[in-house]
């Protein structure tokens, strides 16, 4: 826990010593969500609802933070894993903490102004308990793309190339995931395949919890997957270990 | 004994064709409190030892006991009684000011804010730490090697490995790690293990080297037997206008003295004794010689030292 906060803190302080970047980033996730919220209310139509899912999908998006496939696979590829394997901890475990730190400095930096944002264009009432189920929801999430990530990460180092996972990476989760299109509206036999899928466990859930379509059921599947996933990660963690080549000083 | 290394080879896979051996074969034991220089070329094996010692890759074959436990196997407890630093590998925050590391660092040890900057006043005994508030990024190199090291040293481990700790330091930011160094395994009876292809780094603070060359372990004793067996300690260096009317000089000079010498376009290296006083001849012969523009005298590199060795 002390790991994690000092990390945490260390996150917020790296971003704010880059202030600049610090805005453009924050100036992006904006003009993405009013870019959203243009679309749908002009081409569309779209009814409250849908607007109010649009918004939010979009402010759990901002919290879950972008793409980590590129760092993780990095680390991987130029060796500086060797450094975290002389720490007392599973490199999972390492990442895990790392990654959780990182999001977490992400909801005060770009997850709270984006919520402000998307309260003040589709209002909703949000009582404490659904606001406790959201954050829990909003964990398991964040621990499930990191999962997600985590394993891309190590396909990566076969394939040799980053670069055009990542993106596929970024696709299937925008796709899937809830953040641009809701998942609702898609047809029902392709939304039967897509909560098979753990897209829909990252951004679906928690929006559905907030705007209080989902209860805690919704929780329980994605603790599920949330365990399948760190089970299966775990796994591979180990067969990589044994793989694994550091050559050179 | 802290650490037996008995039979071990290191192969990596470069393609499924390619192979290459890193380590062949090694046996060697090392006690508590050692200072071991683990030195060799470059591609030599050094990094690959360190990092089978430390756990972090499997070898091909043969056993290794860290404090009497499989480094690869028990790597999450046996990380808590090392410590590493890696030269070209930092383990510090590049925006934040150094102390953060420090303190990122004592959490993954359970330490608290508190005992990290207990030791900082107290690793102010050995060395200037007046950079602490400074972000790393803009550090020197020096202040840089110093903070990774002793952010190795936090949790007090009974183990020290310093893998190429003085790469591209100058003379006096290498004098004063160095120092350190010594003062770590004086004060706080830890054993160390440095990697270095500088036979200098190595001479000042350890008692016993190991020689890798090409994965084999050629000469496992003391620094001062390392030294003193060779039979060659010093090297005039010569610079010549034409190397092939030079050759006839030089083959003279190795029948005359006894001595051996290399060249490489066009300068050559003469090897001799410094005890048995052929400097002063072999100077008055060189100055005679019209081919030769300037020479000079140095201290035998370990490359040479090695190429020696190996005949």
């Amino acid at each position: 826990m002390n790991l994690l906060l000092n990390i945490c803190k260390m996150k917020i302080k790296v971003s704010f010593r880059y202030v600049p970047a610090l805005v453009s980033n924050l100036s992006g996730q904006i003009l993405q969500m009013l870019l959203l919220f243009f679309f749908w209310t002009t081409i569309y139509h779209a009814d409250q609802s849908i607007m109010q899912y649009v918004m939010f999908s979009r402010v759990v998006y901002g919290f879950i933070g972008g793409n980590s496939v590129w760092e993780l696979s990095e680390n991987l590829k130029n060796g500086s894993v060797a450094v975290k394997l002389t720490k007392p901890m599973d490199y999972f475990t390492y990442t895990y903490v790392e990654y959780l730190a990182t999001q977490i400095a992400n909801l005060f930096l770009v997850g709270i102004p984006l919520s402000i944002i998307a309260f003040f264009i589709s209002p909703v009432d949000i009582s404490i308990i659904q606001l406790i189920l959201f954050f829990i929801s909003l964990f398991l999430a964040i621990s499930i793309s990191f999962a997600f990530d985590y394993n891309i990460s190590l396909v990566c180092i076969f394939t040799r190339n980053t670069w055009g996972i990542s993106s596929l990476r970024d696709g299937l989760v925008q796709i899937f995931s809830g953040a641009i299109i809701p998942l609702a509206i898609f047809p029902e036999p392709i939304s039967n395949i897509i909560y098979f899928l753990p897209f829909a466990y990252m951004i679906d859930i928690p929006t559905n919890i907030i705007l209080e379509n989902d209860g805690y059921e919704k929780i329980i599947i994605q603790l599920i997957y949330c365990f399948f996933m760190f089970g299966f990660s775990i796994m591979n963690e180990k067969l990589f270990m044994k793989k694994m080549q550091i050559q050179g000083g | 004994m802290i650490i037996n290394v008995k039979n071990v080879s290191m192969q990596y896979k470069i393609s499924n064709k390619r192979k290459i051996m890193a380590l062949k074969n090694i046996s060697y034991s090392i006690d508590e409190g050692e200072t071991i220089g683990l030195i060799g070329l470059n591609g030599a094996g050094k990094s690959s030892s360190i990092k089978l010692l430390t756990g972090i890759i499997k070898p091909t074959s043969g056993v290794i006991q860290v404090m009497n436990m499989d480094p690869f196997k028990k790597r999450k407890q046996i990380c808590r009684k090392y410590g590493v630093m890696f030269g070209q590998r930092s383990q510090l925050w590049w925006d934040l000011p150094v102390k953060d590391s420090f303190y990122v660092n004592g959490s993954i040890y359970g330490l608290s804010k508190k005992e990290v900057d207990r030791k900082i006043e107290f690793y102010k005994n050995w060395i200037d730490m007046s950079f602490m508030d400074v972000p790393v990024r803009k550090l020197s190199l020096g202040q840089r090697v110093i903070s990774d090291i002793l952010v190795s040293m936090l949790h007090e481990p009974k183990i020290l490995f310093l893998d190429e700790a003085t790469i591209a330091l100058d003379v006096v930011n290498r004098k004063n790690i160095l120092d350190m160094i010594s003062k770590i395994n004086r004060e706080l009876k830890t054993t160390l293990i440095i990697t270095s292809h500088q036979l200098d780094d190595i001479e000042s603070v350890c008692e016993r080297i190991l020689l890798l060359n090409k994965g084999e372990l050629i000469y496992d004793g003391s620094v001062i037997n390392f030294l003193k067996n060779s039979s060659v300690s010093k090297v005039i260096s010569v610079q010549t206008t034409d190397i092939e009317q030079f050759r006839d000089d030089i083959t003279y000079i190795e029948k005359q003295y006894g001595v051996l010498s290399m060249y490489k376009g066009t300068e050559a290296s003469i090897f001799y004794n410094n005890e048995q006083n052929e400097y002063k001849n072999i100077a008055n012969y060189l100055s005679s010689c019209e081919s030769v523009e300037t020479f000079n005298v140095r201290g035998i590199t370990l490359e040479e030292r090695i190429i020696l060795m190996e005949g």
